[in-house]
Order: C-alpha cells, then sequence, then structure tokens
C-alpha cells in the first residue's frame, strides 16, 4: 500500500521540488547583482514604514550574505511553499481515496494500517522534500563557502516539523470535511492566518504572544525548546484526534 | 454461518435499518431486494463495518464481527454496486494488488477467472467500459474462494453471455459451499440463483420467504375490454397499476381462475398475463404489509 500511494504522489512532489530548487538556483544566480545594487535596495527598504516593512516581513530582508539571502528566501517564499503542498497532500491524499475506500475496507486491512501507510507516505516526502532543500543548499553555500551546519540544520528540522504539522493537519480537515475544494479552501486559510498572524505579531509588541499561534515563527534556525515541545505536542495532538476520527469514519 | 441479530443503524436521528434479522446458511445464495434506499445498502455496510452499527450483532462463522475486528474480512468477498478502482493502473496490476491483501497465492485462481470473464489485463482501469470494470470487480470479489460473497446488482452492465457465466459460476461457487448475499432488482436472477429472498422496506425485513413462493400465484394482469369498468373484479387482492377508460393493468396474488371467470362474460379485446417485475412483487408485499 505504501509503494501504490508513494507512487500516485511522486509527479507532484517532483514538480515542486525542481520549483523550488529553480528558484534557488536562481537566487544563487541574482546574488551578485543584489550586493552589487546593495546600497540601493537598503536605503529603498529604508525609506518604507516599518508597518509596511514588517506586512511584507521585509524586517527579516538580509542580503548581507549570501546564506542570509538565502535565510531570506526561506522566510518569505519557501517555508509557505513548503506548506502549502504539504496541506494539498495531506488533503488529497484522503479525500483522493473517498472513492476507493470500499475496496480498500472491504479487505483484511485494519483502519490504523490504511491511515498509517498514508502518513508514512507523507512523512517520507516531507524527508525527501527538505533533504533536496538542505543539500541544495548545502552545495550553493559550500561553493560560495558560507556554509554553516548547525545552522541549517536546525532549520532542516524545525522546517520538517512544521511540515508534519500542516501535513497532519490537512488530513485531520479532510476527515471530517470530504468534499476536497471545500477542505483545500480551510487548509490554505490557516495557513495563510497564521502566516500573517507571524506578521502581526512583529507589528506590535502588544500583540508578540500572537507568535506562539504561529508555526512560521516556530522556523528561526535558533534552537528554542518552548517551541519545539509546543509544535511536538501539537503534532501529537493531531495524530490522536485523526486516528481516532478515522476509526469512527461512516462511509 | 453469517447470522444477523437485532442489527439496527441510525445516521444521527434518522433510522436507516431496524431490528435485521437474517440467518445465512453454508452455500446458500440469499436474495436482497427492496427499492433504493430500503436499507439493503446499510445492511452490507454493516457486515463489512464500513459504518458502525447502532445495535445488534453479526456472526460469521460464530466470529462475531465488530469494529476492532477485520481479519474476518479475508473471507469475505464484496462487489459494490458502484465500482471505484485504482483508475491509473493496469487490470493486471489492479488484481495484483487486490491479491497483495490476502496470505495465500491466487495467481492460478486470477487466472482461471481473466479467462473466464476474457478481461483484457494490459488495459487501464481508466480505459475499461463499464461491463469491463464490472468484470474486474467480479474477479476482485472472487480472487481469494471467499465464504461468504456479497455482490450489489453483479449484473448491471454485462452483456447476456456474460450473465450466463457469472450465474454459471456462482452456482458453481455455492456447489462450492460459498454462502452469497445477492441485493438485485432482477427477478429472472433471483429466481435463477436464490434460495431464500429478504424483502426489505424502510429499514425493515419485512419478509424472507422461499423463492418459488415469492411468485407463487402473482401476476401482472392486463385487460382490455370496453367493458372493463362493469366487471366485478376483485379490488382487495389486486393493486392496481394504470387504468384507462378500457384498459386495466394489476397485480394480482391469487388463483388466476377466479380473474378468468369474471371476465369470461365480457367481450375482451385484449388479456395479458406477465411474471411481476421485482417492484411488482415489492409492491405485493408493502401493501399487504
Amino acid at each position: 500500500m505504501f509503494k501504490r500511494e508513494f507512487k500516485v504522489n511522486l509527479k507532484s512532489l517532483i514538480i515542486w521540488l525542481l520549483t523550488i530548487v529553480i528558484i534557488y538556483i536562481i537566487s544563487f544566480i541574482i546574488y551578485p547583482i543584489l550586493i552589487e545594487n546593495k546600497e540601493s535596495i537598503i536605503s529603498f527598504i529604508n525609506t518604507l514604514p516599518t508597518e509596511i516593512i514588517n506586512i511584507f516581513n521585509s524586517s527579516k530582508i538580509n542580503i548581507s550574505s549570501v546564506s542570509n539571502w538565502l535565510v531570506t528566501l526561506k522566510y518569505l517564499f519557501i517555508n509557505l511553499l513548503a506548506c502549502l503542498y504539504f496541506s494539498f497532500m495531506g488533503s488529497s491524499i484522503l479525500t483522493l481515496e473517498d472513492n476507493t475506500i470500499t475496496f480498500l475496507l472491504s479487505k483484511p486491512i485494519s483502519r490504523n494500517k490504511i491511515m498509517t501507510s498514508k502518513l508514512l507516505v507523507g512523512i517520507t516526502y516531507i524527508i525527501i522534500f527538505n533533504l533536496v532543500i538542505f543539500l541544495t543548499t548545502l552545495i550553493g553555500l559550500k561553493l560560495t563557502n558560507n556554509f554553516v551546519l548547525e545552522f541549517w540544520l536546525i532549520d532542516l528540522i524545525q522546517c520538517l516539523l512544521i511540515n508534519l504539522f500542516f501535513l497532519i493537519l490537512s488530513m485531520l480537515i479532510s476527515n471530517y470535511i470530504k468534499n476536497v475544494k471545500k477542505s483545500t479552501s480551510l487548509n490554505i486559510t490557516i495557513i495563510f492566518i497564521t502566516y500573517f498572524i507571524s506578521i502581526i505579531s512583529l507589528i506590535n509588541e502588544k500583540v508578540e504572544f500572537l507568535k506562539y499561534f504561529s508555526l512560521f515563527e516556530y522556523i528561526n534556525n535558533k534552537l528554542n525548546i518552548l517551541y519545539l515541545v509546543i509544535i511536538i505536542f501539537s503534532i501529537i495532538i493531531e495524530l490522536i484526534i485523526l486516528y481516532k476520527g478515522y476509526n469512527k469514519r461512516e462511509l | 454461518m453469517l447470522k444477523i441479530n437485532n442489527l439496527t443503524k441510525y445516521y444521527n436521528n434518522a433510522k436507516a435499518i431496524e431490528n435485521i434479522n437474517i440467518e445465512l446458511t453454508k452455500g446458500e445464495i440469499f436474495g436482497l431486494i427492496g427499492p433504493n434506499g430500503s436499507g439493503k445498502n446499510t445492511i452490507i455496510k454493516c457486515i463489512l463495518n464500513l459504518v458502525k452499527k447502532s445495535q445488534g450483532t453479526i456472526y460469521l462463522d460464530d466470529n462475531l464481527i465488530d469494529s476492532k475486528n477485520y481479519l474476518y474480512k479475508e473471507h469475505i468477498g464484496y462487489l459494490p454496486c458502484r465500482i471505484n478502482l485504482y483508475g491509473d493502473l493496469t487490470v493486471e496490476q489492479m488484481l495484483k494488488y487486490s491479491a497483495s491483501f490476502y496470505k495465500k497465492d491466487l495467481s492460478n485462481r486470477i487466472n482461471e477467472l481473466i479467462s473466464l470473464f476474457e478481461l483484457d489485463v494490459n488495459k487501464k482501469i481508466d480505459e475499461l467500459s463499464y461491463g469491463n470494470l464490472k468484470k474486474v470487480g467480479i474477479v476482485i470479489s472472487l480472487m481469494h474462494e471467499p465464504k461468504l460473497l456479497i455482490l450489489e446488482e453483479p449484473t448491471n452492465g454485462l452483456d447476456p453471455l456474460m450473465c450466463d457465466k457469472l450465474f454459471n459460476l456462482l452456482l458453481k461457487e455455492k456447489k462450492k459451499g460459498t454462502t452469497i448475499l445477492y441485493s438485485t432488482h432482477n427477478l429472472k436472477e433471483i429466481k435463477k440463483l436464490c434460495d431464500r429472498v429478504g424483502i426489505v422496506k424502510n429499514g425493515n425485513l419485512i419478509e424472507t420467504i422461499n423463492t418459488n413462493e415469492i411468485i407463487e400465484n402473482l401476476n401482472t394482469i392486463t385487460i382490455k375490454s370496453k367493458c372493463v369498468k362493469q366487471m366485478n373484479l376483485p379490488l382487495k387482492e389486486m393493486h392496481i397499476k394504470s387504468m384507462k377508460d378500457d384498459e386495466v393493468t394489476f397485480i394480482y396474488k391469487g388463483n388466476i381462475n377466479k380473474i378468468l371467470i369474471i371476465i369470461n362474460k365480457y367481450k375482451i379485446d385484449k388479456l395479458l398475463i406477465e411474471e411481476p417485475t421485482v417492484e411488482e412483487i415489492l409492491i405485493n408485499y408493502y401493501k399487504r404489509k
């Protein structure tokens, strides 16, 4: 079952990965141009009001080194894209099976095993996805002698956990909302709300506590035990609800 | 072999089936008839644990079927009414995938069934006609030689030749001891295959009878005569299907001679005595219950 599920989703994984790797390669290519115009870019950013800078998460833009430039890129696009991809995947992995689930459940196989197979495929994809990005970063930064292993390893672990959180969340939503369009819309909405919560928490110190509700804030390349505990605890809760819900699901 | 006791299922507060009691013996073919939405499918879903029963027990070979138990499905073959398989796989891949859920080697049996139903194994599931998809579904349900075979309208989409092949195969399986739960709207199939029939109405099993009893003394009669309204027909024993100025069609349960004696006094333009359809049988039983 794992093999079949793995094959079914492979094409989309390759497309998303290729897109992100191309973005990475382009970012390496354009970095020297950015550096040439560094002063004018920084002065332009400085002319913007703080609120605008925060809304576009521009406070995190740092082009002082190629490594910082990649971090910026990851904060602004890659993490968001990755979360969106795994959210789509989690949603489709269950809803696409809706038609064929009668076939599966008429076989001597438990619902837990079906769910575990799907989850394992998702986890394998998350690992492949993040490893490819990690290796691309490693190669790129090694070439420019900018690679700091510890920094990017923390980033890798944080991304794995956040992607897993969104994958399970979208599977959970799809378990209750059978309509693909509705469940996908809800998933996207949640991701963007979380993304903007992280921005709002930056704008105003009074609502700084909101950062705990935005998982995007958790990807900050710093080892934060509290964040780690929160995310792992959330994933465990999600898993319990997912398995319980799937076992109770009526077809 | 299969014992269903007081099976009840409510979806939220809506009743789907209530107090269903069925007992099937080894090698029996049991027909399940009833209009759409009567609860036939819910009974099957409960047996397969696709939905959780609200009350009651189901035993397969004296083993209780509950939500935690799934290994009993090794002994069940199921052909749903609407077949949904993996469109990206070829027939061969689909059959192999289905066989992978069972412990024993099924390759010989699969090859036998493939040649019996003349399946092109290299075609993709998505490219199959409805009839061929049905054949794949039949092979999947039979490949592991189940003790209990559940079939929902298996002949839908099959040509007459394939229907005959299927009937012969099912009768062969019956001889081998396979118990078959056969849900259909087709009377000919019931007559040909089933030992007993259960009639389901509004979620209740209103009657379980031997197949030969179901159509005994039950006929659909059409009389065309200018005097049709003057005839003293036994209205209480009949269910009028249609009535025009000079023509009446009704379902009659009883001795046909009684009608012939009544109409003998009048000039008859047309007299048609037909075997009832499943729907007409249902109407007759529903009227009585």
